[in-house]
């Protein structure tokens, strides 16, 4: 249909449009990969010799190490706080009534609208009054509160696809509510529960507002290193391994969901 | 097909007999609109009893009433000798057939089957034992080790409804399961699931908008609309009999004449007195089916003598349809057809009348 509305001059122009801003999303991101194996210490986007020097003193300079442990810990525990939170929050909005629900959702989600810095600033000034600031598990605590809205929004549109119907069928052949829950509700949720948690954690893992503000003079995480790092010494080439080596994580885990997710979308959709 | 399902065939002799359901006064109100107003129905055990009625009529409703997904304002249900209209669906034990089948998508043939045995605590061999005798009533012994996507809709069906009757459950609801097969498929399952009520002795409560597939598979059809019960009988006196002319147009084609009845004798409003049989006294609605008038000399001397001209003449089938413009209205005749008949041609005059004993008299205003 195209072909007839735009003419082969617009496909052109369209075709080359579209390339160009494709080029612009994903660049910045692709650029710092050759940089962070190359062997030298300038910043040459075609290098001549190759290297994981740069790998290496992520995990040996004990600074470094210590951040991205540390970070990988926030992540973990925010992400699976906010992936129980949310998927129950998830169910139980969808047996809410419509307007009851609607008000939930937005509460829900408000901490990916809100700005980082008016939640950083929140957070901090509630933390200050406890002497929570510095401390682990309050800084994963708001973490969680962050990535929350990343597992809602999957998990809700995906209770919405799934046929109400089945809930009643496990209810009429004897599972309560709670086994309901558990042998049908959640196996059709995987998929994108697991999708939730991925997107969360790559969230945590990254976020340098809020943890800037919680994380006190004791714990630095990955981002508050590698920004601490560019704000001192300029650019470290450590940061192009850091940075590689999360998008290959948000990379490997992208193609895990999108596999599945096409696995259980045939399963669901042939039961219609 | 294997030894081994031969053999377990004989060795699951399980009678499942189902128990009775009554509706005592219940009713559904959203707001200020009764879904269903009170309603007073009687199931008999193992009676085959189909909820009929147009979009709207609030049939849907009193199947969810039943398996317990919406409770009601008020009024009583019991399952044999129990109140249940507090109990959660899940410790109802009925079982229930979804129009879209509703199947678990993510468990395999056997474990959809075995799923309500499993979630009681059924020992495994056990479990087995059942699901392969369900398996077997509805055919699909075959299928057990399928995925539920590897399924056409009528084999999805089949396994909905073993689904449904592998824990014996005390009754079997279905709604509209046949709705979304093709018609060949819809008359064999019909069948099938008539030939499985009658041998399991179950209860099936059959909620449909096909006036064929109730007329077909049930034992008595309750006739609903606008949320209330307008008649619970027989096929054959649902269509003899009506109540009132709702039920009468619900089943085939009326000729509905409002008048009033004294004696033996509906005046119709335009004045035209008719014999019937009728003995009571008052306003009344007179259903004539277009099959029961005869013309000319099929007419005996106690049927009333009237004359038409002819408006129009299909051919349906095996059917002729004449409609005529009569002193009572117009009037719709059907005549078989044989090699002999010829419609009778437009503007042609034909005196016509029918068995007084054949029409219906329905006591009440329109």
């Amino acid at each position: 249909m195209n072909e007839y509305l735009l003419g082969l001059q617009g496909r052109r122009v369209l075709f080359a449009y579209a390339i160009v801003l494709i080029l612009f999303i994903i660049l910045p991101a692709l650029v710092l990969v050759p940089i962070s194996i190359s062997a030298d210490d300038s910043f040459v986007i075609i290098p001549e010799a190759f290297s994981l020097r740069w790998y290496e003193q992520l995990v040996g300079d004990p600074r470094w190490r210590n951040a991205l442990v540390l970070s990988l810990q926030v992540a973990a525990v925010a992400s699976v706080m906010a992936t129980i939170a949310g998927v129950l929050g998830a169910i139980g909005i969808s047996r809410a009534s419509p307007k009851v629900a609607k008000v939930l959702r937005l509460i829900f989600i408000a901490p990916i609208i809100v700005p980082l810095m008016v939640i950083g600033v929140g957070f901090y000034m509630l933390y200050a009054r406890m002497r929570l600031v510095g401390s682990f598990f309050p800084l994963c605590l708001a973490h969680a509160v962050l990535v929350l809205p990343f597992v809602m929004l999957p998990v809700s549109a995906r209770l919405y696809s799934i046929d109400k119907r089945l809930e009643w069928a496990a209810a009429s052949l004897g599972a309560g509510p709670y086994r309901t829950i558990f042998r049908v509700q959640l196996p059709l949720l995987a998929p994108s529960i697991f999708a939730g948690f991925v997107f969360a954690f790559i969230f945590s893992f990254d976020e340098v507002v809020v943890a800037q503000f919680l994380s006190g003079p004791r714990l630095e995480t990955l981002p508050r290193r590698m920004w601490e790092g560019i704000q001192m010494g300029g650019l470290e080439k450590t940061i192009t391994a850091v940075t590689t080596a999360q998008l290959l994580l948000a990379v490997v885990a992208m193609l895990i969901i999108s596999i599945w997710q096409r696995r259980s979308a045939t399963k669901a959709v042939s039961s219609k | 097909m294997t030894t081994a399902t031969t053999s377990i065939a004989g060795t699951a002799p399980i009678n499942t007999r189902g128990v009775g359901v009554r509706f005592e006064q219940l009713s559904k109100r959203y707001g200020d609109f009764y879904a269903v107003d009170s309603l007073d129905l009687n199931v008999a055990p193992g009676e085959f009893l189909s909820i009929l009625g147009p979009s709207g009529s609030g049939k849907t409703t009193v199947l969810m009433l039943i398996a317990g997904f919406v409770a009601p304002t008020s009024g009583r249900l019991l399952l044999g000798d129990q109140d249940i209209s507090q109990i959660p669906p899940y410790k109802r034990n009925i079982g229930v057939v979804f129009q879209n089948y509703a199947l678990f998508p993510h468990l395999d043939v056997r474990r959809n089957v075995g799923f309500p045995l499993e979630v009681r605590g059924v020992p495994k061999d056990e479990i087995a034992k059942r699901v392969n005798w369900a398996l077997e009533r509805v055919h699909m012994e075959k299928f057990a080790d399928r995925r539920i996507s590897q399924l056409s809709g009528g084999q999805q069906q089949r396994i909905a409804l073993a689904r449904a009757i592998v824990f014996e459950p005390r009754a079997l609801l279905m709604d509209e399961p046949l709705a979304a097969l093709d018609r060949n498929l819809r008359q064999d399952m019909q069948y099938e699931i008539r030939s499985l009520q009658r041998s399991l002795g179950q209860t099936v409560i059959y909620v449909t908008h096909d006036q064929e597939e109730a007329l077909n598979l049930s034992d008595r059809v309750a006739v609903m609309n606008l949320g209330r019960l307008q008649q619970v009988d027989t096929p054959k006196n649902l269509y003899l009999r009506p109540a009132n002319p709702f039920v009468a147009g619900f089943f085939g084609e009326a000729n509905l004449l409002s008048g009033k009845t004294q004696g033996g004798v509906f005046t119709t409003d335009a004045g035209i007195r008719l014999p019937v049989t009728e003995t009571r006294e008052g306003p009344a609605v007179l259903c004539v089916r277009p099959e029961m008038i005869v013309f000319g000399d099929e007419r005996k001397s106690d049927f009333p003598s009237l004359t038409g001209t002819v408006l129009e003449t299909r051919y349906r089938g095996s059917i002729l349809h004449i409609e005529l413009d009569t002193p009572l209205g117009k009037i719709n005749a059907v005549q078989h057809i044989n090699t002999t008949n010829d419609a009778p041609a437009e503007g042609t005059t034909l005196e016509f009348g029918w068995d007084p004993n054949l029409g219906h008299v329905m006591m009440g205003q329109v």
